[in-house]
């Protein structure tokens, strides 16, 4: 077998099936990264084919070539660096004009192209009749019909891919160029002519002239560093003709050129395609009628967003139980490994820390699959976009845009997705503002906090309102911020709001599974690394330093109680206080303990104590470490006991004040460190990450102090 | 984009830039501060619209624009808002007192010519102001003959064109220009209307997105609903279905298309 390589780049617009035709090529042979300096996701795959390597990178969706947004940018520059063999362009045939704006624009940079005319099926329904053979002679580009859900037309793109890959310069030869009309073409001419002579260029001429005509900046820079000593005398020329055409068109050259784009593509469009049935109501529309309606539209978001934390909340209840029953016998096993007086630390070790720590997390794990799944169910039925345009108004009142609703909405998922989902708004300053007050959307990692506490305090009929109302005030708080942030330290204008809403789709099984499982993995990968280490950390920080010497011999004490009493209940009740004083002596005397005390007089005025102190310091390496913590914190020392749970002990030692401020406090304060360090990433800056660190701890003390100083005073 | 700072240096304002150099120049005249909103107020146009215009005048040296700050003048930019003025208030007074226009009509009217003439223009006009000011204390009041001349025309065809140029003067969102010249923006319908683009103009990075996603001249629009808090709202355009804010659909003229 021949080991020829070829690369081969899938560019296309948002929603027109690009990543389906991308798992439908790689199937799982793939990996996703980022691009390098910039955030933007990177996913490649091999596929081998007729002896031949198929290296496939997706480049970013993007509806244009222009340098307005980051996607763009990373998108042409890896067509131009890394000069990819072949570039798919995948078309969505039901939204054919717009989907072919692009392509024309891969066309002008004289590259090997081949056209996926995907979701035919889709067309076909709406009474689209695509003269395919036709349109391909026109535009001089080979045109695959495909479905990429059902796998159709994969073989034939990748043949197709492989004809032109294998003969490059006959391809680009057979490409018909827009034309750009008389007042523009010598211009063009002009230019590349100049590229040619001056700069000794021989690639992508008509595409670097016709950029420059438009005063493109990053092509200017580009051009600059091919040939520095022309760069001059180029941008004096473009700018010449670019006021030119200015002049006798009356418009922006940038404007002009788009406009004769479309106009390339309308002809196309009208000699090649029917439409055999007349345009009508399509279904979609239907759907928005309703889903979006004026007065129906606001009532039914919220009981979706209602339904998905309802459902997350009491599916995820019976799976849970099996979990925890899971990890008991397993603890069980451990336990029994052992002499049941043993003292061992590697005992305590595996009992307490890794089981106790880790465990209290994989048991949350079907909330969070069910949010996750709620989410990808939204995502790709279409309605995230319908939710971006339902409450732009309400964003943009706050100085966002109505996108940052969705990177908010995942941030109910978990943070972490969410922030980086940030990457589809425009402006940095939106970007940060939104990314500052995400954490604020309580994500599935505090959910533990809440399913812990809520029960263990509040009476059945409570818990749902209770749960809802600890996520309206992380809302509320975030929309105060943001538009705190917006007045001052990010003024400005907010960015425009053109968003496509997607037509409703259904969503397909194997898609929402990719999703939420994408997410999910991010979740476990924490439980297994950050959690599994941070645990073993707590546990160790609780056990050490180790008080030998107690102040009172605790085993004599136990023993007197259970010989001189005679009633057998108030033995155990006496038997139970003095454990409980061990514990707390020996947990004082720890690491940790030391440090919750230290802290102590700081979280007091918010009703806790020590051993909250010891769980809010657990709960930065990860939010749901807290339960964890709090389930050391509570079982030291008695670990061959299993009678009380958690909640009794919580209930027994707190308020249900307390239990509402824990909620509040951990709800507000400062995001986990994963969060932490993914902010600094996306935001390239360690002062935007502490500012939010610092910020949001402060805040969450303020407003918990208050609420327990008030509660106080009421109840 | 940096195509505006790529254009010659003493290329001549455009229309509407001296408008908002007119502007300014009365906000200051009237002891009040010209901040964006101020600007966009008086002249009844989006703020987006007036940071673009802001940034282009003070590329040009015209004005001093930062993002926070009050907006200024600069000398170069005070004699040309000066010139600008000027002009508008010979035309106007030679509409009023000559032509007998009503105050609002002579206003837009004045609005518009103003960009359009020249100096020579400029000066023959104020010699001619001069002139019928003087024949008219000679008691030679040929001005009045002539305004009860077309009192009397007016009465007779009953097309008046000063109640239609009031009339519009209502109209909110669009520009003085396109006002008077019943030029409606994409805003101003509702659904369903259909409508097609009239103009778009490459100023804003909203517009140019928005010609990216296919709203170019002559495209043909339908207004599908609007979102359940008033904004934004949602097109059809080329088959699929966009959304974008009222703000950002002022920028773009259109026309109804009957259904």
């Amino acid at each position: 077998m021949a080991d020829k390589q070829l690369t081969i780049a899938l560019a296309g617009n948002p929603n027109s099936g690009k990543t389906t035709i991308f798992n439908a090529i790689t199937g799982s042979h793939q990996h996703v990264g980022n691009y390098p300096g910039v955030t933007v996701e990177k996913k490649e795959g091999q596929v081998s084919r007729d002896g031949v390597n198929l290296r496939i990178v997706d480049l970013p969706g993007t509806y244009s070539l222009t340098a307005h947004s980051i996607e763009e940018i990373v998108a042409r520059n890896f067509i131009l660096d890394e000069e990819p063999n072949v570039i798919v362009a995948i078309i969505d045939s039901s939204n054919m004009e717009r989907n072919l704006y692009l392509a024309t624009q891969l066309i002008e940079l004289d590259m090997p192209l081949v056209l996926a005319f995907n979701m035919s099926d889709v067309a076909e329904s709406r009474g689209f009749r695509i003269d395919v053979q036709s349109l391909s002679e026109l535009l001089g580009v080979p045109i695959v019909q495909t479905v990429g859900h059902k796998k159709k037309g994969i073989d034939e793109l990748l043949k197709a891919v492989l004809d032109v890959g294998q003969n490059p310069v006959q391809a680009v030869a057979k490409q018909r160029h827009p034309n750009y009309g008389g007042e523009i073409e010598p211009h063009v001419d002009q230019i590349q002519r100049l590229l040619e002579d001056r700069c000794t260029l021989d690639r992508h001429l008509r595409w670097f002239a016709i950029k420059l005509l438009e005063g493109d900046e990053e092509t200017h820079k580009r051009v600059g560093n091919l040939c520095p000593e022309s760069i001059g005398m180029l941008t004096d020329q473009a700018d010449r003709l670019r006021s030119h055409v200015e002049s006798i068109c009356g418009d922006d050259a940038e404007i002009i050129l788009a406009d004769r784009r479309y106009g390339f593509i309308s002809g196309a469009c009208t000699e090649t395609v029917v439409q055999t049935v007349e345009a009508r109501h399509e279904r979609s529309d239907r759907i928005d009628s309703v889903l979006t309606n004026r007065y129906l539209g606001l009532p039914i978001f919220a009981v979706l967003m209602y339904l998905v934390f309802h459902l997350t909340f009491t599916l995820g209840e019976p799976p849970m139980g099996w979990i925890e029953e899971g990890i008991g016998w397993m603890g069980e096993r451990v336990e029994n490994f052992w002499p049941a007086d043993s003292n061992s630390t590697l005992r305590s070790l595996i009992l307490d820390g890794i089981i106790a720590g880790v465990g209290g997390v994989i048991v949350f794990l079907p909330n969070i699959l069910l949010l996750f799944l709620a989410i990808a169910i939204l995502e790709d039925t279409g309605y995230m976009a319908r939710a971006a345009f339902i409450m732009d108004r309400l964003m943009h009142k706050i100085g966002l845009h109505g996108k940052s609703f969705i990177p908010m909405l995942i941030g109910f998922g978990c943070s972490i997705p969410g922030i980086m989902a940030t990457r589809t708004l425009e402006t940095r300053r939106d970007r940060l503002t939104t990314m500052l007050v995400l954490p604020l959307m309580s994500c599935g990692a505090r959910l533990p906090i809440y399913a812990l506490i809520i029960p263990a305090f509040f009476p059945s009929a409570w818990r749902g309102p209770m749960l809802w109302v600890i996520y309206f005030i992380g809302i509320l708080l975030a929309i105060v911020g943001a538009k705190l942030l917006r007045a001052t330290l990010f003024r400005g204008q907010t960015t425009p709001f053109v968003m496509e809403l997607p037509p409703y789709r259904m969503p397909t099984l194997r898609g929402v599974t990719i999703h939420m499982w994408e997410r999910s993995w991010l979740y476990l990968k924490k439980a297994g690394t950050i959690i599994l280490g941070v645990s073993i950390v707590l546990w160790a920080m609780t056990t050490f330093p180790k008080k030998i010497d107690l102040d009172r011999d605790y085993d004599t004490l136990i023993a007197q109680v259970e010989n001189q009493q005679a009633d057998p209940e108030l033995a155990a009740e006496k038997v139970a206080e003095l454990k409980n004083a061990r514990q707390a002596e020996v947990l004082s005397y720890s690491t940790i303990g030391r440090i919750g005390k230290a802290i102590e007089p700081v979280i007091r005025p918010m009703g806790f104590d020590w051993k909250i102190g010891t769980a809010t310091i657990g709960a930065l390496a990860a939010k749901e470490v807290f339960v964890a913590q709090l389930g050391i914190v509570f079982s030291v020392g008695e670990a061959d006991e299993e009678s009380d749970s958690l909640r009794e002990k919580l209930r027994a030692r707190y308020t249900p004040l307390v239990g509402f401020c824990v909620m509040l406090f951990m709800l507000i304060t400062a995001p986990c460190i994963a969060t932490v360090a993914v902010v600094k990433r996306e935001a390239n800056s360690w002062a935007v990450a502490l500012l939010q660190f610092a910020g949001l701890t402060v805040l969450a003390w303020v407003i918990t102090t208050a609420v327990f100083q008030i509660g106080r005073l009421v109840t | 984009m940096n195509q505006v700072a790529g254009k010659p240096k003493r290329a001549k304002l455009s229309p509407s830039m001296e408008d908002y150099l007119e502007a300014i120049l009365l906000l200051v005249r009237r002891g009040r501060v010209a901040r964006v909103r101020d600007i966009a107020k008086h002249l009844g146009v989006g703020m987006p619209s007036v940071t673009a215009a802001m940034k282009t005048l003070s590329r040009r040296n015209l004005v001093n624009y930062d993002p926070y700050e009050v907006i200024t003048l600069t000398d170069v930019g005070r004699d040309k808002a000066g010139e600008i003025n000027h002009r508008h208030r010979v035309i106007r007074e030679f509409l009023t007192e000559v032509l007998a226009l009503d105050g609002a009509s002579a206003e837009a009217n004045a609005c518009r010519m103003e960009h359009a003439v020249d100096v020579d223009f400029l000066e023959r006009l104020q010699l001619f102001l001069d002139f019928t000011q003087r024949r008219t204390t000679d008691g030679n009041d040929w001005i009045g003959q002539f305004q009860e001349f077309y009192r009397n025309a007016a009465t007779l065809s009953k097309t008046s064109d000063s109640d239609e140029n009031g009339g519009d003067m209502s109209d909110t969102g669009t520009t003085e220009e396109d006002r008077s010249a019943g030029i409606k923006t994409l805003a101003d319908f509702k659904p369903p209307q259909k409508v097609r683009i009239v103009r778009i103009s490459g100023a804003t990075a909203a517009n140019r997105r928005l010609v990216e996603m296919g709203l170019t001249k002559g495209t043909i629009v339908s207004v599908l609903r609007v979102a359940p808090l008033g904004d934004p709202f949602e097109i059809k355009v080329r088959g699929y279905n966009l959304s974008l804010r009222k703000a950002e659909a002022r920028g773009i003229e259109a026309q109804e298309v009957p259904q």
